[in-house]
C-alpha cells in the first residue's frame, strides 16, 4: 500500500531522510572474518556530480538504525558538490547491509569516541581503552601507552624503532643466500623526529603521523657526489578507533644507503611488555606456547616459518609451519599485547618477538635472524633490453657497467622504499586467542564497503566507463578477465612473494625463451615494474571496481604498492642514468627490469597516479596520498617526468587528481597549460599517437572538457582521434591501444564513426587474448608446458575497452532513438 | 656389445689415504688432504681436484647470545673449523673416514662413509655437534668438490629440480640470440653472467636462485612447495648431479654451484639459516649421490630421445618440402645451431615440437600422418599434446619416418 502524500514528510522525517534526500544501498565484505564485536570499517563512496552537496548531509543506517559515522570528503566536483566521500564507522562483523543517506534535510546524529589532542611537542590519543602519546623528539613510535587506566610503556625506556644496518668494505664479505658477513661493521640507526602530526582527530578514526629520519655513522659513506645520502627518511602513521584497544600502524622507510657497502641488519618496532604479561604464545592455526624467556618466529619463506625459544644464550627451534598468518602475544594475569604483521609470509622475511628478560615485544619487518636485507643490483653487467644500452650492442661479451659512464649503478636502489602496516592490540585477560586472531585477520584483510559496481559507474565519478553486467559481452570480459587470473594464479604457483616482489608481476612466458615459465631475469621484460605493461595498476584496480571483488581489489593493491614503493625512487638525488650527476627523480619509477631497481630509466610513466588515486579514494589510505602528492611534486619539480613521459599525461593525470582533491583553481590552471601546451596537436604515426593515448594526455583532455563543459578543445580531440582510426592503425602494432580514443572521442564529438571503430576493432582483442596461455589452456592446466602458448595482456587495453563499452552502449541507445 | 664394469679396487694406505675405483670412477682420500675428495676421475677424465688452500670441509660457528635477546644471531664467524681425517678405514666397497673439524678450540667430530655405486659417489656424513662448546653456534656445515670446469664460460651449464620442471641455465648465455621485438640492445642479448646458483631445501619448500657473481644478491629464480632435491653441473660432454637422499627430511639443506671458482659446495646445515648450538643440532646424518654423467643433460632429467636420434629430428624440423628453413629453430630457441639447442640449452624434444607448433595442427597433422595417424586441424592443447607423445614414442621405437 502506498503511503498517502500527506503521511510522506512525516515518514521521511522519521527516518532522518527530508524530502530530497536519496538513498544508496552499501554492501560490506569481511572477507569471513568472524568477530563478536565491532570493528572499524574505512571505506570511500563516488557520488554524481550535484548530488551532494554538504559532507554532513550523509547519514548511515543497519537495519534501520543510524551508525555513528565520520565523514571526509577526499575529492570534490567543480561545482562544489562532493565526488567522493570516505566513511568511518564500526559494524559488527556479519553486518553486510548498509543504506546511506544524503542529500538535503538529511542529518546524523553526532559521532562521539576518540578524544585527541595535540600540543606543542606531543600528540595524544585517547580512544576509551587505550590512550597514547607520541612525542616530538621521542622515540618515532609510541612513547607513553595506558590501558585501560593503567601505564603500560613510558618515555625514554629504550628504542622503540629502529632500523640497524651492517656495513661492509667490500660487497664481497657478503656472499648471496648467506646470513654470514665478514668484516662487516654494525651500524645501529640513531632516530631523529622531524614533525609528529595530528593528521586526523576522530571522532571515530584518528590518526597521528610521524615524520624522521634514522641516521648511521657509516651508512652512505661511500657514496660521493651528493649530500642526500646515509640518513633514510621514515613515516609512521597510527591509526586509532573510537573505543577499541588496537592501533593500525603503517611504517614507511626510505634506503639512502650504497647498495654494495650498506644492508638491512634489522627493523623493528618495539614495546614494552605489559606489567605482568609473563605467558608468550604464537597464535596462527596452532597456538604455540614456547617455555623459555625469550621467543620469536620468523618467517623466512612464503611456506615456511619456525618459531624459536631462548634462554638468550643458546636458541631452540620449537616449531615447524607454512604460512604464519596469525599473531605475538604476550599474555598475563593483567594486560596482554598482541602484534602481527599484514600480510607477513608474502612479505617475507618477518618477525615477531617477545623478551621476558627485557620486558619488550617487537615487530621486525625484517628479523635480525634472516640474511641482511640487500640492496644490491642483481647484475654488474646489463641486462637484456634495459634502457641506456651497452656501448657495443654487437659484443657477444655480457657489457659490464663502465666506470666512466655508470660509476653509481651499485647506487640503483637508492631511494627505494616499503610500507608494511602492523598491528598492536592491548587486550584484558579475558581476550580469547581466537577473538586476537580475527581481530587481526581483519587488519590483515581489511571489510571493504562495496556500492555497487552500477553506482561506481554511473556516478561518472571516474570517467564514462560501463561496469561488469553479468551475460554482456561474455567474450569481451573473458578476455579481460583471464590474464588477470593468470597473474594470480602466477602469483602463488611461482612464489611472487617477499620483500621485494611481492605485487610484481612478470609479463612473459613461452616468449623468448621456450621455459614454460616466467621469463623473470629478461631485462626488458622481466618484472613489469608498472611500466612494461601499460598502466597496469589502473587496469587493476578498474577491473576490481567493476565488479566489486575482494581478490582483485587485494591484488590491485599489491601491485600498486610494490610499483609506488620498490620500484620508484622516493630520494631527492638519483644518480641520473647511473651516472655521476645526481638529480631529482623523487616519484619517478624504474621502468621495467629483471630487479625492481635493475633498469636505469627512471620515469613517471611507471608511476602513473590514475591507479592509486582511484585506490586512495577507496580507502583513503594515507600513504597513497602520499604518493600521490610525491608524484605531483615530480610533475612540477620536473616537468620531464624523469625521461620526458611527463607531458604525455601523468603530469596532467597528477594536476587533475589535485584540483579534485583541493577544489583549487591552481590546479585547473596547471591542467589547462598541461593541455594547451600537449603534443597532442602534432601527434601522428603509430608512435606518437600510442604513446599520447598510453600515457594518459588524452584522457585527460577529455575529462577536462567533460568537468569544465569546455568545447573548444573539441576540435583537437577530434583530430587526435582521427590519428588513431582504424584504418590507419589496424596493421600496426599498437592497434589495440586506442579503445579510449575513440570512446573519448565519441562522447565529445558524438560522430558516430567512433562508436564503429569500437566495434570494429574490439574482435581483435577477443582474437589476440585467445591465443594466449590464459585462455588456451584451462585452468587445471595452467601454468602449461614449456614452449606451450605464450602469455597476453595489455594494461592500456584492459584499462580502456570498459570505457570504450560506456561509447558503445550510449551509441546503441542514440541508435535506438 | 654391453662394456664390462671393471671391479671394485680398494688400495689402503694408512698414512696417505685411499683410492677407490669403480667403473668409470676413480677416487682419492687423502689423511693429509683437503679433509673430504681430494681426486675424483671419470672415465679418465680429471672432474675434480683438491685446491691448496681450500678447505673442503668446513664447519662455520657463530658466538652464542651472552644472555641478551639481540645477541642472538650475530651476522660475523668467530670460527671456521676444518675437517682433519684421523682415519681411514674399509668397510666393503665403501671408504669410511673419521675425524674431527678442528679450529679455535673447538671441534666436532664426523665420520663420513663413501662408496661408489652404479655410477655415483654416494657420500654418508655424520656429524655431531652434540658436544660443541657451549661458546658457539653452528652457522655452517659444508662439503665442497672442487670441479675441473672448462676454459670456455658458454659451456659452464646449471640445472636445478623444480617442483614440476627443471631450472636450466648457463653461466654465460651470450652466444646465442634471443628473438623478439622491441629488444633495444639486440641483436645481441646482454645476459648477465650467472657465475653462481643454488637450490636451499626448507622444511616445506625450496627456493632456486643464482647470482651474477659472488658479491651481489641473490636473484630468486624459482621457489615452490616440495622437495626435488638435485643440482646439476655440466658441459658438453660431462657433468655431475648432486642428489640428495630423503630431501625433505633432511631440510634444511643447501647446495650451491660456483662456476667460475669451479665449487660444488653441499651444504647440510646452510649459512642462511639461523645459528644453532650444537645440542640442538645434535647428531646430524645426511646423505647425497653425486652422479656423473657422459652428456650435459642432467642425470635426473634425461633426453626424451637418443641424442642422435633428437639431432636428426631437429634437422628434419630445419627442413622445408622445398628449402631449408634454419630460421623455424632460429626464431624458436635463438639459434639453427644443433647442437647448441641439444647440449648447451638442452631443450627437450617434446618442448621443441610445442614450440614449433603451439598447439597449431597443421604441421603436426604431416607429422602424424607419416607414421599413420590422423588428428584433426586446430584441436584443444590436450590432445595435441597426447598426439605429441604418440609421435615422440613412435620415433623412438622405429626412428624417423
Amino acid at each position: 500500500m502506498q503511503p498517502s502524500r500527506a503521511l510522506l514528510p512525516i515518514l521521511l522525517l522519521a527516518a532522518g531522510l527530508a524530502a530530497g534526500g536519496q538513498s544508496l544501498s552499501l554492501r560490506l565484505d569481511w572477507g569471513g572474518a568472524a568477530l563478536g564485536r565491532p570493528f572499524p570499517v574505512t571505506g570511500g563512496v563516488p557520488f554524481a556530480r550535484g548530488a551532494l552537496a554538504d559532507a554532513d548531509a550523509v547519514r548511515l543506517t543497519a537495519r534501520g538504525r543510524p551508525l555513528p559515522l565520520q565523514a571526509e570528503v577526499l575529492a570534490w566536483w567543480p561545482d562544489g558538490s562532493v565526488k567522493w566521500l570516505l566513511l568511518d564507522f564500526q559494524a559488527a562483523p556479519g553486518l553486510e547491509r548498509l543504506t546511506l543517506d544524503y542529500g538535503p534535510g538529511v542529518e546524523r546524529p553526532p559521532a562521539r569516541g576518540i578524544v585527541a589532542r595535540a600540543e606543542a611537542d606531543a600528540v595524544t590519543v585517547d580512544t576509551g581503552p587505550l590512550k597514547f602519546r607520541v612525542r616530538e623528539g621521542g622515540s618515532g613510535f609510541i612513547d607513553d601507552l595506558w590501558f585501560r587506566g593503567t601505564r603500560v610503556a613510558a618515555a625514554g625506556e629504550g628504542r622503540r624503532h629502529f632500523m640497524d644496518f651492517v656495513h661492509t668494505d667490500s660487497p664481497a664479505d657478503y656472499r648471496p643466500m648467506s646470513r654470514l658477513v665478514r668484516g662487516g661493521r654494525p651500524d645501529a640507526s640513531t632516530l631523529v623526529v622531524d614533525a609528529v602530526i595530528l593528521e586526523k582527530r576522530g571522532p571515530l578514526h584518528a590518526v597521528v603521523r610521524v615524520d624522521g629520519r634514522t641516521t648511521y655513522r657509516h651508512v652512505g659513506s661511500t657514496i660521493e657526489g651528493t649530500e642526500a645520502k646515509g640518513a633514510c627518511p621514515f613515516r609512521l602513521r597510527l591509526h586509532a578507533y573510537a573505543g577499541q584497544s588496537f592501533l593500525r600502524v603503517e611504517h614507511f622507510f626510505v634506503y639512502e644507503g650504497d647498495g654494495d657497502h650498506d644492508f638491512v641488519r634489522a627493523l623493528g618496532l618495539r614495546l614494552p611488555l605489559p606489567p605482568g604479561a609473563s605467558t608468550i604464545r604464537f597464535i596462527g592455526d596452532a597456538v604455540v606456547r614456547p617455555e623459555q624467556p625469550v621467543a620469536g618466529l620468523c618467517q623466512q619463506s612464503a611456506d615456511d616459518f619456525q618459531v624459536w625459544a631462548s634462554d638468550g644464550r643458546a636458541v631452540q627451534v620449537v616449531h615447524l609451519g607454512g604460512r604464519f598468518e596469525g599473531v605475538l602475544d604476550v599474555a598475563g594475569e593483567g594486560a596482554g599485547l598482541a602484534m602481527g604483521v599484514k600480510e607477513l609470509w608474502q612479505n617475507h622475511a618477518k618477525g615477531l618477538r617477545a623478551d621476558l628478560q627485557a620486558r619488550h615485544a617487537t615487530i621486525y619487518l625484517w628479523p635480525p635472524e634472516a640474511p641482511p636485507l640487500d640492496f644490491r643490483r642483481h647484475a654488474r653487467e646489463w641486462s637484456v633490453g634495459e634502457t641506456g644500452e651497452p656501448d657495443d650492442k654487437r659484443s657477444d661479451k655480457p657489457a659490464p657497467f663502465r666506470a666512466q659512464r655508470r660509476p653509481n649503478y651499485r647506487l640503483a636502489s637508492k631511494g627505494t622504499g616499503k610500507t608494511h602496516y602492523a598491528f598492536i592490540h592491548l587486550h584484558g585477560p579475558e581476550e580469547k586467542p581466537r577473538d586476537i586472531r580475527a581481530l587481526h585477520a581483519l587488519v590483515d584483510h581489511r571489510p571493504l564497503l562495496w556500492a555497487s559496481p552500477a553506482h561506481y559507474a554511473r556516478s561518472l565519478a571516474l570517467g564514462r566507463y560501463r561496469e561488469r553486467v553479468p551475460g554482456e559481452h561474455e567474450a569481451l570480459e573473458e578476455a579481460l578477465d583471464a590474464p588477470i587470473r593468470f597473474w594470480r594464479f602466477s602469483q602463488d604457483h611461482f612464489r611472487w612473494y617477499g620483500i621485494w616482489l611481492y605485487g610484481n608481476l612478470c609479463q612473459c612466458i613461452n616468449t623468448y625463451l621456450p621455459i614454460g615459465r616466467w621469463e623473470r631475469s629478461f631485462g626488458r621484460w622481466g618484472w613489469a615494474n608498472g611500466d612494461s605493461m601499460g598502466r597496469l595498476g589502473y587496469a587493476l584496480v578498474l577491473q576490481a571496481l567493476r565488479k566489486c571483488e575482494r581478490a582483485d581489489l587485494e591484488f590491485a593493491e599489491s601491485y600498486l604498492y610494490n610499483v609506488h614503493d620498490v620500484c620508484s625512487v622516493h630520494s631527492p638525488a638519483y644518480p641520473e642514468h647511473f651516472g655521476s650527476h645526481f638529480a631529482y627523480f623523487k616519484g619517478t619509477s624504474h621502468r621495467h627490469g629483471a630487479w625492481p631497481w635493475a633498469c636505469p630509466y627512471t620515469g613517471i610513466r611507471g608511476s602513473h597516479p590514475v591507479g592509486a588515486k582511484i585506490y586512495y579514494y577507496l580507502t583513503g589510505e594515507g600513504h597513497v596520498r602520499d604518493i600521490l602528492d610525491e608524484v605531483t611534486q615530480l610533475a612540477l619539480t620536473r616537468p620531464s617526468g624523469g625521461m620526458g613521459d611527463g607531458p604525455l599525461g601523468p603530469n596532467a593525470q597528477a594536476f587533475l587528481y589535485k584540483w579534485e582533491t583541493t577544489g583549487e583553481a591552481r590546479w585547473r590552471e596547471k591542467l589547462e597549460e598541461e593541455l594547451t601546451g600537449s603534443s597532442l596537436q602534432d601527434a601522428s604515426g603509430g608512435w606518437e599517437v600510442m604513446l599520447h593515448a598510453a600515457f594518459g594526455i588524452y584522457n585527460a583532455l577529455e575529462e577536462y572538457m567533460e568537468l569544465t563543459g569546455d568545447r573548444s578543445l573539441a576540435p583537437l580531440a577530434a583530430r587526435f582521434a582521427d590519428q588513431a582510426m582504424p584504418e590507419k592503425m589496424k596493421r600496426h602494432w599498437t592497434r589495440l591501444g586506442y579503445y579510449r580514443v575513440y570512446a573519448a572521442a565519441y562522447n565529445i564529438t558524438g560522430q558516430r564513426k567512433y562508436a564503429e571503430a569500437i566495434e570494429q576493432m574490439l574482435p581483435l582483442y577477443i582474437e589476440e587474448a585467445r591465443k594466449s596461455i590464459a585462455l588456451k589452456l584451462p585452468p587445471e592446466a595452467w601454468p602449461g608446458k614449456a614452449g606451450g602458448p605464450r602469455f597476453f595482456a595489455d594494461g592500456n587495453s584492459i584499462r580502456d575497452i570498459p570505457f570504450a563499452l560506456y561509447a558503445l552502449h550510449a551509441a546503441r541507445k542514440e541508435g535506438q532513438r | 656389445m654391453r662394456r664390462l664394469v671393471p671391479l671394485l679396487a680398494l688400495i689402503v694406505s694408512p698414512a696417505l689415504g685411499a683410492e677407490l675405483r669403480h667403473g668409470d670412477l676413480a677416487l682419492v682420500v687423502r689423511r693429509d688432504g683437503c679433509g673430504f675428495i681430494d681426486s675424483l676421475r671419470f672415465q679418465g677424465r680429471q672432474v675434480a681436484a683438491a685446491r691448496e688452500g681450500l678447505g673442503a670441509a668446513t664447519v662455520t660457528l657463530t658466538p652464542a647470545g651472552d644472555g641478551s635477546g639481540d645477541s642472538l644471531f650475530p651476522l660475523a664467524p668467530a670460527a671456521t673449523l676444518r675437517a682433519a681425517i684421523e682415519r681411514l678405514e674399509v668397510e666393503g666397497h665403501a671408504l669410511v673416514a673419521t675425524g674431527r673439524y678442528v679450529g679455535e678450540g673447538a671441534s666436532v667430530p664426523f665420520a663420513r662413509r663413501i662408496e661408489l655405486a652404479d655410477g655415483a659417489v654416494v657420500v654418508r656424513e655424520e656429524a655431531d655437534f652434540s658436544r660443541l662448546d657451549a661458546r658457539f653456534h653452528v652457522a655452517e656445515h659444508v662439503l665442497r668438490l672442487p670441479l675441473a670446469v672448462c676454459g670456455d664460460e658458454h659451456l659452464r651449464m646449471f640445472a636445478f629440480g623444480c617442483a614440476d620442471r627443471a631450472e636450466l641455465f648457463r653461466m654465460d648465455m651470450n652466444d646465442i640470440h634471443r628473438g623478439g621485438k622491441q629488444l633495444i640492445s639486440a641483436p645481441r642479448g646482454h645476459w648477465p653472467y650467472w657465475d653462481l646458483g643454488g637450490v636451499l631445501q626448507l622444511p616445506t619448500s625450496y627456493r632456486v636462485w643464482r647470482a651474477n657473481h659472488a658479491d651481489t644478491m641473490a636473484y630468486p629464480v624459482d621457489e615452490g612447495q616440495g622437495a626435488p632435491g638435485w643440482a646439476d653441473y655440466s658441459e658438453v660432454d660431462w657433468g655431475v648431479t648432486a642428489v640428495v637422499e630423503r630431501p625433505a627430511d633432511a631440510a634444511p639443506w643447501a647446495i650451491e654451484i660456483d662456476a667460475r671458482q669451479g665449487l660444488l659446495a653441499i651444504a647440510p646445515r646452510p649459512a642462511s639459516q639461523l645459528p644453532l648450538p650444537g645440542p640442538e643440532l645434535g647428531r646430524r646424518p645426511f646423505a647425497f649421490r653425486l652422479v656423473l654423467h657422459t652428456t650435459s643433460w642432467p642425470a635426473t632429467m634425461p633426453c626424451e630421445l637418443p641424442l642422435d636420434l633428437y639431432a636428426a629430428l631437429l634437422k628434419d624440423m630445419a627442413t622445408g618440402r622445398d628449402r631449408p628453413m634454419p630460421w623455424v629453430l632460429y626464431r624458436l630457441v635463438g639459434t639453427a645451431h644443433i647442437p647448441t639447442i641439444i647440449h648447451r640449452e638442452r631443450v627437450q624434444p617434446s618442448t621443441m615440437l610445442r614450440t614449433l607448433y603451439r598447439g597449431d595442427a597443421w604441421q603436426m597433422q604431416a607429422r602424424m600422418k607419416s607414421i599413420g595417424r590422423s588428428v584433426p586441424r586446430n584441436q584443444p592443447m590436450a590432445q595435441w599434446e597426447e598426439a605429441a607423445r604418440e609421435y615422440l614414442e613412435v620415433i623412438r621405437q622405429r626412428g624417423l619416418p
